[in-house]
């Protein structure tokens, strides 16, 4: 019965190597599903040269992009230059399209950074407060916040805090962005704004039913019977296990930004991903699009690999040779 | 085999009605099912009345539907009708030509924003509605085979669902809508491909607790197939969290729905929708916020409406939920509540016991502990429970104290009581708990702590809840040390792993680093044990500590608790409902039912000196290993609920002794020799019956 | 009274209504990251016994035994791994889907958890009958309720229970509905699962009773698993002590009793606290050390050898087979078999 520390070594590096298996399989899952999809939509060549574009041109440039070959041929090569980060150029701006995406991505971290970690902490301080004083102000805060962050309109949000805060009140600008860093922090403060009512709610929520849960759990009994103070009792035996809840809602927080990101980029004019994947629908840009799709799902991935790990740290419980 | 209230199947359904003992056996010998009370539509209007937001919210989503079904009736402008002489008008500008008032203003091109809300609804509500449909029966078709049948498809199945549900659903959205173009019907397909994953979780999850639980085994047993035992059982069950899953959807796709239209890339007739409405007030934010104020504010108050409804459904759908919120208690007593309020005079006879007469702590030299007309009652949805009723005792140094009695005889709660832990919701104590003369009771939580785990330690029922499950066993030990001796964690640990060697646990240095669901049931108790001997205590309570265990492992423990017990000599109170391992602990016996003591006496005067027909009828009910004996004496009925406890004696209603005066007066503990008392009217008369 | 029947049911008396051969069941778990390797927890690893018609064959053993496994492979609510086990002759194992059906109607079970076992959605009355509904028997579905109530009023219930749901009653009525679904199709064979571990100490004896009574009236045999030894030698004509997915006693009741030949059946009748002061008997009781292996790595040999104070190399060799080596009249599955009164006389 007793695992040996060597054995729980083995335990967690058989889990690791399963959770890197798994993401593999994703990757490759979403690769195949973006190039069967993206083969539908129609004739590559023309969508690049245009509707006006003599036949001609169209016909030599589907030799040259290889859309001739056997349709695996085309899969082959289109995984191959996948994986070395290359899905061609985009129609819209000529350059290569994860040159773009990259570009993006700092203003979209800044601003998911600063989500994230101004939501977690706070939802799980609003939680645990709710869970220890039942029918407290937190507690009666928590269910609005839980209810509200469901209920959301996050564009709508957005545009009645522009419309409150800059236009009449003209404490912050409307939108537009400076950089990233401390200069860039009023310009962040609606979009965050924005985008952290909804998980703040959720995570304040999950973290309050995973506390009480743990307030009424047995070994809680058994603190008090210790002798412990209730600070103890509760900031460390109950909230160490409630914790394991919370963490896996963060992740799916985490990706859940990632919506919004999309409507508070589009509304605030912030340069990044999101905002460039409604300009790329909008030119009809397909691979930007799918070079979007793509690196999506690898943070994806990362995100949920972080989780677990976490996760596994964090409960002893855990059953690594689970299927 | 001269049973008096023995279950007699033999005889007819019928017996005679005028038998002695009729009224005393509940009828038929396996009783009957408690009286529910009735759901009336007064007791909804009361509902509703203290639930007004929940009132409001259906009241808006009857409106919506109403405005979604009969638009053209309700609207009082045509949603297209432009009017440029009324331009961003802001709300309540009366109409030109006399007509309705423009309430909520008027748009960028003079269209009438109230009009064009109620057309709105048409849309959001139908899409919400279809897409829901068809997401729905994908999810819960795939669950429900993946969860039943297992395998691949269950495999691949779950698999898919990870992924996409990991995803984002806007970016999942917008890509499909940019292959397949808007529209209607592609927003309602590529939002039911987005969100079938939510629903086939679910049910998978539903189904697979379901199909191991007994009754779908039961259905297996009894020869159901499989379509039988999807359909018919399966099914019924999960139906109410389906349902809500899927209200709750519907909100959620109206508020998908209205992000691709404000996107542009909803639906794309010009009838007008909530989420394009908003995007068209965009450019004039700032001098029309009416524009975009309204449509929003539609969306979100359905959401809400609709959420709201969710969570009232699941209420209304969980058995005692609903009767909660009828405002009712779910079981129509049978009798007024014996100790209701506890009245003067129910108060004058429980203390005339000899001895116990006032709660003032014996003087001289004081026991360790002593406990006086302590009562415990909880306010619980279904009305007052009174878990202790004035139970007296006292533990002396050195003694060991057995509280015998079945689940719901108060016997835990007493204990609880004394360390402080009662369980939520809170208490309504009365009575005394002394500790060497020092009333416990009268203490702050923080005067009591330095006590508990030093002085006055407890043992509980199933160690594997009872440890937690985050921290390794080790430093679940030096807490103790860490906390009362202010010892460094490298010496608490050191004494941890010392206390572990005592309790006998092999190689406790490695195993101090282990966590508790690494250990076996035995191990695991021994480790509580080792925490609640560990700063050696005055009085160690173990509540049923050997209940969870295996026999041969319950021998162990019960050794080892005998061991430590003459070894320290310190007090022991034990709790069990088996009367063999009373036996072998104890010296003293008190015996609950109904969170009061009937019978208290030491081990010897119970069995052979027995007072109290509880006890009696106990005794010749329980087989034994060491010979076959005969029919069992069987005791009808079954223990009362303590929120509806009889009046009188309240083992009246299953006591073959039972005259008129138990049910109307409270037998109080009186002497039946030294050390020995029965809370019996007649124990006289049990006494002889041999 | 039960055991002068069995013997007096005549040529019938001698021809088991069960017979299990060597019962194996091995749940498979896999281990692995991308090759599987499979081992194999040995819940049940050889099992025989029979059971004849009318009697109660007790099956004891501590959690995790397989007691409950090789109750839930007798009804094929999991699949064995191997072995036979011959109803009437039939092989229970070897039954396509139509004679399986035909068996549940004359093999039944009784679950542990009355709270769980019954389906929350359905009348007592829906409950009770299923069974009908599901074999076709009946000629209506009020004849179907009729004979519901019947069966209800049988099990101490009243026939107005029929409309009520499973949530208003208490656990020892939810028992009762349990047995009286068990009995409508009025089966040879029931296996109760522990059926009075779950209830109240003093409701116990009422569902004891009500099974005696039912095995007297309609001549039912019982295969009564449980974990506590008293209850079992109560209800029992004959018992079966289980260790570690084996049989390793096997016995009428007195014989097991109060003549137990296993180490194993003495630690085990030696732990069971007997309820009377007279009987006090602390200082000569066999505590076991340690705990029970993990069924994925049993000991080799015997089974019980880590645990028991007799064994030697032998123990380790040679498992040990179920047979009566030394003339003590029933069969045990030890190399040093010998009879020892571990229970006092009782007075």
């Amino acid at each position: 019965m007793p695992a040996a520390p060597a054995q729980k070594e083995a335990n967690l590096r058989r889990y690791v190597l399963k959770r890197l298996f798994q993401a593999i399989f994703v990757l490759l899952a979403v690769l195949s599903l973006v190039f069967i999809i993206g083969r539908q939509i129609g004739d590559p060549a023309r969508l690049i040269l245009g509707l006006e574009a003599p036949e001609a041109d169209v016909v030599a440039l589907r030799e040259e992009m290889g859309l001739n070959d056997p349709i695996f041929v085309q899969y082959g090569r289109f995984l191959v230059r996948a994986v070395q980060g290359d899905f061609g150029t985009s129609y819209w701006q000529g350059v290569p399209t994860i040159e773009l995406v990259l570009e993006r991505i700092p203003a979209t971290l800044f601003l998911s950074a600063l989500a994230f970690g101004s939501a977690v902490p706070l939802a799980i301080l609003i939680g645990v407060l709710a869970a220890v004083r039942p029918g407290s102000f937190m507690d009666r805060l928590t269910t609005v916040l839980s209810l509200a962050g469901v209920c959301i309109v996050d564009f709508w949000l957005a545009l009645m805090l522009i419309i409150f805060v800059s236009v009449r009140l003209g404490w912050l600008p409307t939108s537009g962005f400076v950089g990233v860093g401390l200069a860039g922090l009023p310009f962040a403060i609606l979009p965050v704004a924005t985008l952290i009512l909804g998980p703040v709610g959720r995570v304040a929520q999950l973290t309050r039913i995973a506390m009480i849960e743990e307030i009424n759990q047995a070994y809680v009994k058994t603190a008090r019977a210790k002798g412990l103070s209730e600070y103890l009792v509760l900031g460390k035996h109950a909230l160490k296990n409630a914790l394991i809840p919370t963490i896996t809602l963060s992740g799916d927080v985490l990706i859940s930004l990632m919506n919004g990101v999309i409507i508070v980029e589009f509304i605030f004019a912030w340069p990044g991903v999101g905002q460039l994947l409604m300009q790329a629908i909008q030119r009809r840009d397909l691979p930007t699009i799918e070079t979007l799709v793509f690196t999506t799902t690898v943070m994806v991935v990362c995100v949920n690999l972080v989780v677990d790990m976490t996760y596994a740290y964090i409960n002893p419980r855990i059953r690594y040779d689970s299927a | 085999m001269t049973a008096p209230n023995g279950e007699s199947l033999h005889g007819k359904q019928n017996p005679d009605p005028a038998a002695p003992n009729d009224e005393l056996l509940p009828q038929p010998v396996g009783g009957t099912a408690a009286p529910l009370a009735k759901v009336t539509l007064g007791r909804i209007m009361r509902g509703f009345r203290r639930d007004n937001i929940t009132l409001l919210a259906l009241i808006f989503l009857f409106l919506v539907v109403m405005s979604a079904l009969f638009a053209e009736f309700l609207a009082p402008y045509s949603p297209t009708q432009q009017n440029l002489r009324l331009r961003l008008m802001p709300p309540f500008t009366p109409a030109v030509e006399g007509g309705f008032p423009h309430l909520l203003g008027t748009d960028a091109l003079g269209r009438d924003i109230f009009s064009r809300l109620i057309h709105g609804a048409r849309i959001s509500i139908s899409l919400g509605v279809a897409s829901v449909l068809l997401s729905g029966t994908l999810g819960v078709t795939l669950g429900l085979l993946g969860g039943y049948y297992r395998g691949r498809l269950d495999d691949f199945l779950s698999r898919v669902v990870d992924v996409q549900i990991g995803f984002p659903v806007l970016l999942f959205a917008l890509f499909l809508l940019f292959v397949t173009g808007p529209g209607y019907w592609n927003v309602v397909v590529v939002l039911a491909l987005a969100r079938w994953p939510v629903y086939a979780r679910v049910v998978r999850s539903l189904t697979l607790s379901y199909r191991e639980t007994p009754f779908v085994e039961g259905a297996r047993a009894i020869g159901c197939d499989d379509r039988r035992i999807i359909l018919k059982h399966l099914l019924p069950n999960m139906l109410s969290p389906i349902l809500v899953l899927a209200t709750l959807e519907v909100s959620g796709t109206i508020l998908g729905e209205s992000g691709l239209s404000f996107l542009g890339l909803g639906v794309t007739a010009d009838t007008p929708t909530w989420g394009k409405d908003v995007a068209n007030g965009r450019e004039y934010l700032r001098i029309g916020w009416w524009v975009i104020a309204f449509p929003g504010l539609t969306i979100f108050l359905t959401a809400l409406s609709i959420n709201l409804a969710a969570m009232w459904g699941r209420t209304i759908t969980d058995p005692l939920g609903r009767w909660q919120w009828l405002g009712v208690s779910p079981v129509l007593a049978k009798a007024p509540p014996a100790i209701a309020a506890p009245s003067r005079e129910n108060v004058a006879t429980l203390t005339a016991a000899p001895a116990d007469a006032s709660t003032q702590p014996r003087a001289g030299n004081p026991p360790v502990l002593e406990v006086k007309d302590l009562r415990v009652e909880f306010d619980t949805p279904a009305g007052v429970l009174y878990a202790v009723n004035g139970i007296s005792y006292t533990v002396e140094a050195g003694q060991r104290l057995v509280i015998l009695g079945e689940s719901g005889s108060g016997k835990t709660v007493n204990v609880e009581t004394i360390m402080g832990v009662v369980p939520s919701p809170p208490a309504r104590l009365s009575g005394a708990i002394y500790y060497r003369g020092d009333n416990l009771l009268t203490y702050s939580p923080g005067q009591r702590r330095p006590l508990l785990g030093s002085k006055i330690a407890m043992i509980f029922q199933d160690p594997l809840t009872a440890l937690n499950p985050a921290f390794t066993v080790g430093e679940q030990i030096a807490e103790m040390f860490r906390v009362h001796q202010g010892l460094s964690h490298g010496q608490a640990k050191k004494q941890a792993i010392e206390m572990m060697d005592r309790m006998r646990i092999p190689s406790a240095a490695r195993r101090a680093n282990d966590y508790p669901h690494q250990f076996s049931g035995g191990m695991r108790q021994r480790v509580m044990i080792a925490m609640a001997l560990a700063l050696g205590p005055e009085v160690l309570i173990a509540d049923e500590p050997t209940t969870a265990l295996d026999v041969t492992i319950q021998a162990q423990i019960m050794k080892l608790l005998r061991e430590v017990q003459t070894e320290t000599g310190m007090a022991l109170i034990l709790i069990t409902h088996d009367f063999g391992v009373a036996v072998e602990m104890a010296d003293q016996v008190l015996l609950m039912y109904a969170g009061k003591i009937v019978e208290r006496g030491s081990i010897q005067d119970i069995f052979r000196q027995t007072a109290h027909p509880y006890t009696k009828a106990l005794l010749t009910s329980i087989p034994r290993a060491d010979h076959k004996g005969g029919r069992l004496t069987a005791i009808a009925g079954a223990p009362p609920r303590l929120t509806h406890i009889p009046f009188g004696c309240p083992f009246h209603p299953r006591c073959p002794y039972a005259i008129p005066r138990c049910e109307s007066e409270v037998p109080p503990l009186r002497p039946v020799s030294a050390n020995h008392s029965s809370a019996c009217h007649l124990f006289e008369e049990v006494l002889l019956d041999r | 009274m039960i055991a002068d029947r069995a013997a007096a049911s005549g040529p019938n008396g001698s021809e088991p209504l069960l017979r299990v051969e060597n019962l194996v069941k091995h749940f498979p778990i896999s281990t692995g990251t991308i090759i599987r390797k499979r081992i194999a927890l040995k819940a049940v690893d050889g099992v025989s016994f029979e059971i004849r018609p009318g009697e109660t064959l007790g099956l004891v053993g501590e959690s995790g035994c397989g007691k409950s496994t090789v109750a839930r492979t007798l009804l094929r609510l999991v699949e064995p791994t191997s072995g036979r086990a011959l109803f009437q002759g039939q092989d229970i194992f070897a039954m396509g889907r139509h004679e399986l059906r035909r068996l549940r109607r004359r093999v039944q079970i009784i679950f542990q958890d009355p709270y769980a076992s019954l389906d929350p959605r359905m009348t007592v009355g829906e409950i009770v009958s299923e069974p009908w509904v599901v074999h076709g028997m009946g000629v209506s579905a009020a004849d179907r309720l009729q004979r519901a109530q019947d069966m209800l009023v049988r099990v101490g219930l009243s026939a107005s229970d029929a409309t009520r749901f499973p949530y208003e009653f208490s656990g020892g009525q939810r028992q009762r509905i349990g047995i009286a679904r068990a009995l409508i199709t009025n089966p040879e064979l029931v296996v109760c699962d522990e059926p009075i571990s779950a209830l109240d100490v003093s409701v116990q004896a009422q569902i004891v009773n009500l099974l005696e009574d039912l095995q007297d009236e309609f001549g039912i045999a019982y295969l009564f698993i449980a974990h506590d030894l008293s209850v079992v030698r109560h209800i029992s004509d004959r018992i079966a002590v289980m260790y570690l997915g084996r049989i390793v006693e096997i016995g009428d009741e007195a014989s097991i009793c109060d003549r137990p030949t296993h180490p194993y059946t003495q630690a085990l009748l030696s732990a069971v606290p007997v309820p009377d002061p007279a009987a006090a008997r602390r200082d000569e009781r066999i505590v076991l050390e340690g705990e029970v292996p993990n069924p994925i790595y049993p000991p080799s040999g015997c089974r019980f050898r880590t645990r028991c104070w007799k064994a030697e190399q032998l123990c380790a060799d040679e498992v040990p087979e179920l047979i009566d080596r030394h003339g003590h009249g029933h069969p045990s599955a030890c190399h040093f078999a010998e009879q020892r009164q571990v229970l006092p006389i009782a007075t």
